[in-house]
C-alpha cells in the first residue's frame, strides 16, 4: 500500500477547507507544516482556543474543524464542547477532535448525539499524516472516526466484566474494533487481511451476537458498536 | 354597631349630666356612678369585637353597658320628667317604667361575665345550672317587674303603665330576694373564676389576674368606705367615688381579653402588695399609738402631738425592714418560691461536679443565676482573647437568631469589664488576677436587684472562676484542634493542587513537545522517503515507535498524577474509566450521585483508587466493586472485593493511612469491614453538598458516561 494510492481513493475533487484550532505554539506549527504542502486542503485558519475557533467558523466556514481538545479557557473539554455548539449551528461541518486523552468518556460524549462527521484521534497519529488525511476525509464525507486506541480501551473494559463479548472469538473482537474506528468493509479487509467477503461474514457474525441490527452503512455502523460498547460500562458486573 | 351603642351611651350621660343635678335622693349618687363607671362595658366590648372577634364575650360587655346606659337615661328622663319638673317631658311614666327594671338584666349579663371570661366557656359543665339559674332568674325578675300593678319601687310618683293584678305587687320582700338572689349567683360566679384560677395557666392565668386584682380592688375600696364611715371619715361624695372603683372591673376584665401588657399585672400586683401593706401598717401604727394609747393615758393636745411623734419615730424605724420583709413576701406571692443564695450557691457545687460536657456547665449556670435572681435574663460571659464571648443564656426561649443582642461580643478594654447594653448588674469572673469572665443579670422590669441578689451573684462569680478556667481552656483546645484539621485540610488541598499543576504542565509541556517532535518525525520521514534513503526511513519509522512509547508513558503517568477526567467529568465517569483499566472486573455503581468540590471530588477519586489498588496487589480478588451513594449531607463510598481478607498488618499499611488522613482533613472517616477468607469492604463517609450547577448522573445531563448515550 502506497501513499499515493490510499489517497487518491478518498481524494475529493475540491480541496476540503479546514481551520485547525490548537494551543500549544509547538503542535500548532508542527500540524501547519504537515497540512500546508497537502494538494487536497486548503487550510484557512489556525486559532489558539475556543472563542476564536468558534470565530473562525463563523468568518470562513470550513469543511472540517480540526481541535484540540484541550484549550484555553477551561483547559478542559472546549474541543467536544465546540464540536457539541457546531452540531446546531453548524451541522455539515466535520469536527475532528485530537485529544492526548485515550479515555473513552471523551469520545462517547462527541458521539452522544450523533456519530455523524465526527472523529476523534489521538494526538500520536499527528505523527502519522495518512491517518491525519483519513480522518480529516472521512468526516468531510459524512463519516466518523474513533482511535484504534480509544476502541481498544472500551472492548478492554468490556472484555472482563463477564458480558456477551466474550462469546466473540478473537478475530471477531479485531474486526470489532476495527468498526469502531470506522474503516469500510475494504478497509477492515486490508487491515486484517481478510478478504471482503470475509470480512461481512465475520460482522454479520457479531452483530447477531450482540443483538444489533446489521447496519451496512459503516459510518452508522461504528455508532452503533460504539453506543453498545458504551452502554454496558460502568454497569454492574452482576 | 356596639360602638355605637357605646357612644350612645356617653351621649346618654351628658344628657343625663345637666337633668340628673335636681334628683337628690339618698343613694341614687352611688347608683349613678356605678351605671357611670359600667359605662368602660361598651367601649371595650367594641374593642374586643375588632380586635378579637373570636371571643363572644364582647355581647356581654355590650350588654351590660347597654343597660347601664338605658339605666342612666330612663332614671335621668323620669327624675325631670315626673318630679323636678313634672311635665316638661312627654313619656316619663314609661322612662320611669323602663328605668326600674332595665338594672335587672346588667345584673344578669354582669353575673355570666364572671362565669363566661375569659374565654366565652363555662369552666365545665357542672357550672351550667349556675349560669341557668341566674339566666331564669333575671327573666323572672324582669317579668315580675315589668307586670308588677301598682306605683313603681325606685319611682312612687309612678304606677305602673301597664301594670297586672295577677301578679304579686312589688314589695320590700321582693328586693330582698332579688337582692339575695344575685348575691348567690354573684357569689357563685366569683368562686368560678378562682376554680378557673387554680387550674389556668399561661396566658389564660394572668387574664384571670387582671380580673381578679380589679374585683379585689373595688372591693377594697368598698370595705375601705364602708369602715371609714363608721369612724366619722366622711367626705362629700365617698360613696360616689368608692362606687367608682367597680369601673376597674370592667377595665382589667376588657385589658385581660385583648391581652395588653398582659404579664405587667404581676408587678402592678407585686407594688399594691407592698403597698397596701405599708399603708396598712402605718395606719395600724398611727391608730394602735394615738388612740390606742392616746384613750389609755387620757386626752390633752400635748399628749397628742408626743403620741404623734413618737408614731412617726416608731413608724420611721420599722418602715425599712417592714418594707423589706413585704417585698419578700410579695416575690414569693407573685414569682414564686426562689432559691436562696444558700441553696444557689450548693448546688451549683453539686452540679458543678456532675457535668463534664463545658456548654452544659455554663448553661447551668446561666439557669442557676437566672433562677436565684429571678432574672429575666442571666448570661455568662466567656473571655476569649480581648473579647468577652457570650457562652450561655438562661432562659433560652426557643433558638436565638444569630444576630440576637444576646450573643453579641463584646470588646475588653485592659483588665477590666465594659460596659454591658442592657443589663442591671455585670461582676467580673476572676482567677488568679486574670479576668476569665463576666456574670450579668437582668431584672424583670420594675424589679430592682436586691442586695441578695447582688450577694449572690458576687458569691457565684467567686466559685465560677475555676469553671470557666476548665471551660476557657477546653475552648482553646478545641479551637487547637479546628486549626490542626484545617492545616492538614490546607496540606491535603495543597497537594491536590499540586497534582493538578504537574498534570496540566506535562499535558502542556512534556507531551505537546512530544507531539511535535512525533509530527516532525512524520515529516522527517517523508523527506526521507521522497529521497528513497531507506535506512533513514528505517530508523526515523523506530524512532516514531519510541516516541509512541514516551507519549504512551507519560499518559499513564499524568492520569495517576491528576485523572483530567476527574476534573471535567466528576467521580462516576472517572472511577468508571480507572475501573475499566483493572486487571479484574470492577463494577461501578454511581447512580445519584452528581457533582461535588474539587477536594471532596479528589479525596473520594484517590481514596477509592488506593483502595483498589489494595485489592489488585494483595486481595488476590476474582471481583470487586465501587459504590457511591448521596447520603444525608455527605457522599459515601464502598469499595469491595471477593479476595481473602485484610489482615491487622495492612489495616495500618500506609495506603490506607493516607486514605483516613484525606478523610480527615475533610471532617470524614474511615471505616474497614474485614474477615479472612471473606473478602474486604472499606466504607468512608465525609460530609458534602453537592455543586447545585450539576444534576446528578442519573438524571442524564451532557457531560455523562455511556450510561446517558442515546
Amino acid at each position: 500500500m502506497t501513499r499515493t494510492a490510499r489517497r487518491r481513493q478518498y481524494r475529493a475533487p475540491m480541496p476540503i477547507r479546514i481551520i485547525l484550532a490548537e494551543d500549544s505554539y509547538l503542535v500548532r506549527e508542527g500540524v501547519t507544516a504537515l497540512l500546508r504542502d497537502e494538494a487536497g486542503l486548503d487550510l484557512v485558519a489556525v486559532c489558539g482556543d475556543h472563542g476564536s475557533l468558534l470565530r473562525a467558523v463563523e468568518t470562513h466556514v470550513p469543511d472540517v474543524v480540526l481541535t484540540d481538545i484541550r484549550m484555553p479557557p477551561t483547559g478542559t473539554d472546549e474541543g467536544v464542547r465546540a464540536a457539541e455548539q457546531l452540531r446546531t449551528t453548524h451541522p455539515e461541518i466535520g469536527v475532528v477532535v485530537l485529544s492526548q486523552y485515550a479515555e473513552p468518556s471523551y469520545a462517547l460524549t462527541l458521539l452522544q448525539h450523533g456519530s455523524e462527521r465526527r472523529a476523534y484521534l489521538l494526538k500520536e497519529r499527528l505523527g502519522d499524516v495518512e491517518q491525519l488525511l483519513s480522518a480529516i476525509e472521512t468526516v468531510a464525507a459524512g463519516g466518523s472516526v474513533i482511535d484504534p486506541k480509544v476502541v481498544d480501551a472500551l472492548v478492554a473494559a468490556r472484555s472482563h466484566t463477564g458480558s456477551v463479548l466474550d462469546r466473540l472469538t478473537p478475530r471477531e473482537r479485531e474486526v470489532l474494533a476495527e468498526i469502531g474506528q470506522g474503516k469500510s468493509n475494504g478497509g477492515i479487509a486490508k487491515a486484517l487481511f481478510l478478504t471482503e467477503r470475509g470480512v461481512e461474514k465475520h460482522i454479520s457474525s457479531i452483530f447477531s451476537k450482540l443483538g444489533l441490527s446489521a447496519e451496512r452503512d459503516s459510518h452508522r455502523r461504528v455508532r452503533a458498536v460504539l453506543l453498545f460498547l458504551g452502554q454496558q460500562r460502568g454497569a454492574p458486573a452482576g | 354597631m356596639c360602638v355605637a351603642l357605646s357612644a350612645a351611651g356617653v351621649v346618654l350621660f351628658v344628657l343625663n349630666g345637666s337633668s340628673a343635678v335636681p334628683a337628690t335622693f339618698g343613694s341614687r349618687g352611688a347608683a349613678v356612678a356605678t351605671n357611670v363607671a359600667f359605662l368602660a362595658f361598651p367601649i371595650f366590648g367594641g374593642l374586643i369585637a375588632s380586635r378579637r372577634p373570636d371571643n363572644p364575650l364582647w355581647w356581654i360587655f355590650s350588654a351590660v353597658g347597654v343597660s347601664a346606659a338605658l339605666w342612666l337615661f330612663c332614671d335621668a328622663y323620669a327624675v325631670r320628667a315626673l318630679f323636678a319638673e313634672p311635665g316638661s317631658l312627654p313619656g316619663g311614666r314609661a322612662a320611669a317604667w323602663l328605668g326600674n327594671l332595665v338594672w335587672v338584666p346588667g345584673w344578669g349579663f354582669a353575673v355570666l361575665l364572671y362565669l363566661l371570661f375569659p374565654n366565652g366557656r363555662l369552666p365545665s359543665a357542672r357550672w351550667r345550672p349556675v349560669a341557668w339559674a341566674s339566666a331564669v332568674g333575671t327573666a323572672l325578675l324582669t317579668g315580675g317587674l315589668a307586670l308588677a300593678a301598682g306605683p313603681l319601687r325606685d319611682y312612687p310618683y309612678a304606677v305602673n303603665p301597664i301594670g297586672l293584678t295577677a301578679v304579686p305587687a312589688d314589695s320590700e320582700q321582693v328586693g330582698i330576694l332579688s337582692f339575695l338572689f344575685f348575691a348567690a349567683v354573684g357569689v357563685a360566679a366569683v368562686s368560678s373564676l378562682l376554680f378557673r384560677l387554680r387550674r389556668a395557666t399561661g396566658v389564660e392565668r394572668q387574664q384571670l389576674k387582671w380580673l381578679l386584682y380589679a374585683g379585689v380592688m373595688a372591693a377594697t375600696g368598698i370595705a375601705v368606705w364602708a369602715l371609714l364611715r363608721p369612724l366619722g371619715v366622711r367626705s362629700p361624695a365617698g360613696e360616689e367615688l368608692a362606687t367608682l372603683t367597680r369601673a376597674a372591673i370592667p377595665l382589667a376584665a376588657g385589658t385581660a381579653i385583648l391581652r395588653f401588657r398582659l404579664y405587667d399585672i404581676d408587678v402592678v400586683i407585686n407594688k399594691t402588695l407592698v403597698l397596701g401593706g405599708l399603708a396598712l401598717f402605718i395606719t395600724t401604727a398611727y391608730a394602735a399609738i394615738v388612740v390606742g394609747v392616746g384613750t389609755l393615758v387620757g386626752r390633752g393636745q400635748e399628749r397628742n402631738l408626743a403620741l404623734s411623734v413618737a408614731a412617726t419615730a416608731v413608724v420611721a424605724v420599722a418602715f425599712q425592714p417592714i418594707r423589706e420583709r413585704l417585698e419578700r413576701m410579695a416575690n414569693r406571692l407573685v414569682y414564686g418560691v426562689r432559691a436562696t443564695p444558700y441553696e444557689v450557691l450548693s448546688r451549683f457545687s453539686t452540679r458543678m461536679g456532675e457535668t463534664v460536657e463545658p456548654e452544659q456547665l455554663l448553661a447551668r449556670m446561666a439557669r442557676l443565676l437566672a433562677e436565684g435572681t429571678g432574672a429575666r435574663d442571666a448570661q455568662v460571659w466567656l473571655r476569649v482573647g480581648a473579647r468577652l464571648r457570650p457562652a450561655a443564656a438562661w432562659p433560652l426561649e426557643g433558638p436565638l437568631a444569630p444576630d440576637d443582642r444576646r450573643w453579641r461580643a463584646v470588646p475588653l478594654s485592659e483588665e477590666r469589664l465594659p460596659p454591658f447594653d442592657g443589663v442591671d448588674r455585670a461582676v467580673a469572673v476572676v482567677h488568679d488576677g486574670e479576668l476569665l469572665g463576666a456574670l450579668t443579670v437582668t431584672k424583670p422590669r420594675n424589679e430592682p436587684l436586691t442586695p441578695v441578689d447582688d450577694k449572690l451573684l458576687s458569691d457565684l462569680a467567686a466559685q465560677a472562676g475555676l469553671v470557666l478556667r476548665n471551660v476557657r481552656l477546653t475552648a482553646e483546645l478545641m479551637d487547637r484542634l479546628e486549626e490542626l484539621r484545617a492545616s492538614r485540610q490546607r496540606l491535603v488541598t495543597a497537594q491536590d493542587q499540586a497534582r493538578r499543576r504537574l498534570e496540566r504542565n506535562l499535558h502542556d509541556g512534556a507531551q505537546q513537545q512530544l507531539i511535535a517532535l512525533k509530527i516532525k518525525l512524520g515529516l522527517a520521514r517523508a523527506t526521507a522517503e521522497r529521497e528513497h534513503a531507506t535506512a533513514a526511513v528505517a530508523l526515523l519509522g523506530q524512532l516514531a515507535v519510541e516516541a509512541d512509547d514516551a507519549i504512551d508513558t507519560l499518559r499513564d503517568l499524568a492520569r495517576g498524577i491528576y485523572p483530567p477526567l476527574l476534573a471535567s467529568e466528576g467521580l462516576a465517569v472517572a472511577l468508571a474509566s480507572q475501573a475499566g483499566r483493572a486487571p479484574l472486573p470492577i463494577a461501578v455503581d454511581a447512580r445519584g450521585v452528581g457533582r461535588y468540590a474539587q477536594d471532596i471530588e479528589a479525596a473520594v477519586y484517590f481514596c477509592c483508587l488506593e483502595a483498589l489498588q489494595n485489592v489488585v496487589k494483595h486481595a488476590g480478588a476474582r471481583s470487586a466493586s465501587v459504590t457511591l451513594t448521596p447520603v444525608d449531607g455527605g457522599l459515601r463510598f464502598a469499595v469491595a472485593d471477593d479476595g481473602c481478607g485484610l489482615g491487622a498488618e495492612v489495616a495500618m499499611g500506609a495506603g490506607l493511612t493516607n486514605m483516613t488522613d484525606r478523610l480527615d482533613a475533610l471532617g470524614g472517616a474511615l471505616t474497614i469491614l474485614s474477615a479472612p477468607g471473606e473478602g474486604c469492604t472499606i466504607v468512608g463517609r465525609l460530609p458534602a453538598e453537592p455543586l447545585a450547577a450539576h444534576p446528578p448522573a442519573a438524571l442524564g445531563s451532557r457531560r455523562q458516561d455511556g450510561l446517558a448515550l442515546r
